[in-house]
């Protein structure tokens, strides 16, 4: 499948706009083969909109998508061969089995044979199921079935909206392995939706965090962590001195003044150096503490609690 | 994979789910169903002619018929246009006297011509929309929109091929037709009529029914221009009701606004003698076989040519705009 490291996914200052409203600002990020790239974001904050973006069903007012390689404007067919999703929930043909729903997909693209719907149906395990009509399906079969559908090709990018919705704690654990899998043995891109931040925590090599149609922060998880483990607060005298002290410090990042106390961010094996050198330099420091707020913590900062965007 | 061959997939997979869901055998069983309705009916009536007139003998009920609109037309109640109306008829019934001809010869065959007679405008148009009012719409209200428009298939293929697979079955509808009353009429009336020759070719100049343009033609004959005339009236139907089911997102609205407009159409007819524009309008277009038996066009000015012109002028004009509308538009169900 695709070449490690290859770009899979490549979006490029996309916006939308619908009835006056944007709804989606400059967003620009890229999906590597063999990565899972979570997108995360609360309810509202756009995230079911850029996806539809990604896969054609809407046009953007502005920006460009690249799937392996083609335009999707200018070359749909082409680039629509890389992708497998499921957009929102997974709406299948109720009056068809299981199987008839992935038979009428397969007609759909090239050379899908038998054999490889079997396989994608082994793959979710759906197997006792497969012949009855997916409107005795319970939700989390029909996720099932919606991935199955979505993987009938082989794409090199796989696009998931909330895929765990419905799915027992058993299912969601399975998908996560799934995903992983995926990813690690196939090489495939995944782009993966979600607002819970738990799961592209354990998911996801790298995340964007979108808020109100905005991209707050884009990198990778591990990064995303070790900056919020990074975090301290120094309560010290004067403090204006410290606060410029601190600023220029080739180690520290993210300095705030918030009164007394100055926040910021270093790794925890530069604190007693950067202590020192501030106590060297003539400052009074009271007390040091490490703020270590979750990822929770940071993502309903970031976003602005639970209000609907 | 030739693009051809990938179309008659996609023309496969709308056929697939046409079938399933149970659309076509609404279709027959209602079409059944109603062919036996109108046999039945037709068997009454010709039993109490027959008392009336008291002999299986055609002449004398044609002379009676022929007697009744006279009386009519002294009616100083009944309006202009009826009386006309009246007088192709007894015109007419002079024409098959003079030349020998049962206008009403019993048999199959003379139930079927009658059948589409009757159903051309009405019934055929309601069953077409049956299959059509919903054929877009559902994709969207059940979602399933979605995974129908990422698939690696442009989208005016996969219109394409709904439009192709609803041609199928609006073709299938009208040979169903053929064949159910066919069959029914056999069992009621008998089996026979198909080559007893029947007038048609009458025009009207000048509010006159003009027999000079009449020709004989076997009865089977005059079935097959027939039964084509209907299934030009249902392709336009299926073709309006098809964009109405892009462009409406309730399959119940689509239904709605195509049953006024067919019941309005069949009102307006008898309404609008004096308003000539309104022959433009696809359903005071829709009595085409009238044209074959020497029926007064509702309006002045309309003839079989004309009418065809009109309903492929709609028909084509709603095809190009539910594709632009398809094509274009954002899916956000
Ligand atoms: N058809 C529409 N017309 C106008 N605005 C819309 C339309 N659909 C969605 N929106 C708006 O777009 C914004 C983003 O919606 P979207 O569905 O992309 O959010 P989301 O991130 O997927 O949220 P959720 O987690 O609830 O699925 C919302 O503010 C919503 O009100
Ligand atoms: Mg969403």
């Amino acid at each position: 499948m695709a070449k490690q490291n290859e770009t899979v996914l490549s979006v490029r200052n996309l916006e939308k706009t619908i009835g006056g409203n944007k709804l989606i600002h400059n967003l620009s990020f890229d999906v590597r083969a063999g990565e899972v790239f979570g997108f995360l974001g609360p309810n509202g904050a756009g995230k079911t909109t850029t996806i539809r973006m990604l896969v054609g069903l809407i046009k953007p007012t502005g920006g460009t998508v690249q799937i392996g390689g083609h335009d999707l404007q200018r070359d749909f067919v082409n680039a629509m061969r890389e992708v497998g999703c499921i957009v929102e929930n997974p709406e299948l043909y109720k009056f068809l089995t299981g199987r008839e729903n992935l038979q009428q997909f397969a007609r759909m693209s090239d050379g899908i044979s038998n054999e490889r719907i079997d396989e994608v149906i082994r793959l979710v395990g759906l197997e006792n199921r497969i012949h009855d009509k997916v409107k005795t399906y319970s939700l989390g079969m029909r996720q099932r079935l919606g991935i199955a559908q979505a993987l009938l090709g082989k794409p090199k990018l796989l696009i998931l909206d909330e895929p765990t919705n419905g799915l027992d704690p058993g299912g969601i654990r399975e998908l996560r392995e799934f995903v992983r899998t995926l990813a690690e043995h196939e090489g495939v891109g995944v782009f993966i939706s979600s607002h819970l931040l738990s799961e592209i925590e354990m998911m996801c090599d790298r995340v964007a965090i979108l808020h109100q149609g905005r991209c707050l922060y884009e990198g990778s998880v591990s990064e995303l962590i070790a900056n919020q483990q990074g975090e301290y607060v120094w309560r010290a005298e004067p403090a204006e001195k410290a606060f410029d002290l601190l600023r220029e410090h080739p180690d520290v990042r993210g300095v705030l003044l918030d009164q007394a106390a100055i926040r910021c961010q270093t790794a925890p094996e530069r604190v007693p150096d950067i202590n020192k050198y501030l106590v060297d330099s003539g400052i009074k420091v009271f007390s040091l503490m490490q703020a270590t707020p979750s990822l929770e913590d940071l993502f309903l900062e970031m976003t602005g609690g639970d209000r609907i965007a | 994979m030739t693009g051809l061959r990938k179309f008659v997939h996609l023309v496969e997979n709308e056929t697939i789910k046409l079938v399933k869901r149970r659309r076509f055998t609404l279709v027959m069983v209602l079409l059944l169903a109603m062919v036996s309705l109108f046999a039945y009916a037709q068997q009454l009536t010709q039993a109490r002619m027959l008392q009336r007139v008291g002999t299986l003998d055609w002449k004398p009920v044609l002379q009676q018929q022929i007697a009744d609109y006279e009386s009519r037309m002294k009616n100083v109640y009944v309006p202009d246009e009826r009386k006309r109306y009246y007088q192709f008829k007894i015109e007419q019934a002079r024409y098959y006297l003079n030349k020998n001809i049962d206008p009403a010869a019993p048999g199959t065959s003379t139930f079927v011509r009658t059948f589409m007679d009757l159903s051309a405008s009405l019934l055929l148009p309601l069953l077409v929309v049956t299959l059509s009012a919903d054929l877009v719409s559902n994709e969207w209200s059940e979602g399933t929109i979605k995974l129908l428009l990422t698939r690696p298939v442009k989208r005016w293929k996969i219109l394409a091929a709904k439009y192709a697979a609803l041609m199928m079955f609006v073709t299938l509808t009208i040979l169903s037709a053929f064949l159910a009353a066919a069959a029914v009429g056999g069992l009621f009336f008998g089996w026979t009529g198909w080559t007893m020759p029947v007038a048609s070719g009458f025009s009207v100049v000048g509010g006159q029914l003009d027999a000079s343009t009449a020709v004989m033609i076997p009865q089977w004959q005059y079935i097959l221009r027939a039964y084509g005339l209907g299934w030009a009236v249902s392709v336009t139907i299926a073709t309006l009701t098809f964009t109405l089911s892009i462009m409406v997102r309730h399959a119940a609205a689509a239904m709605g606004i195509m049953l006024a407009a067919l019941i309005g159409g069949n009102i307006l007819i008898d309404l609008a003698g004096d308003w000539t524009a309104a022959k433009y309008l696809f359903m005071v277009n829709l009595r085409i076989t009238g044209y074959l038996s020497g029926m007064a066009p509702p309006i002045e000015g309309m003839s079989l040519p004309f009418s065809l012109t009109v309903l492929a002028v709609w028909a084509l004009a709603a095809l190009i705009a539910g594709f632009a509308a398809f094509t274009k538009r954002d899916v956000l169900a």
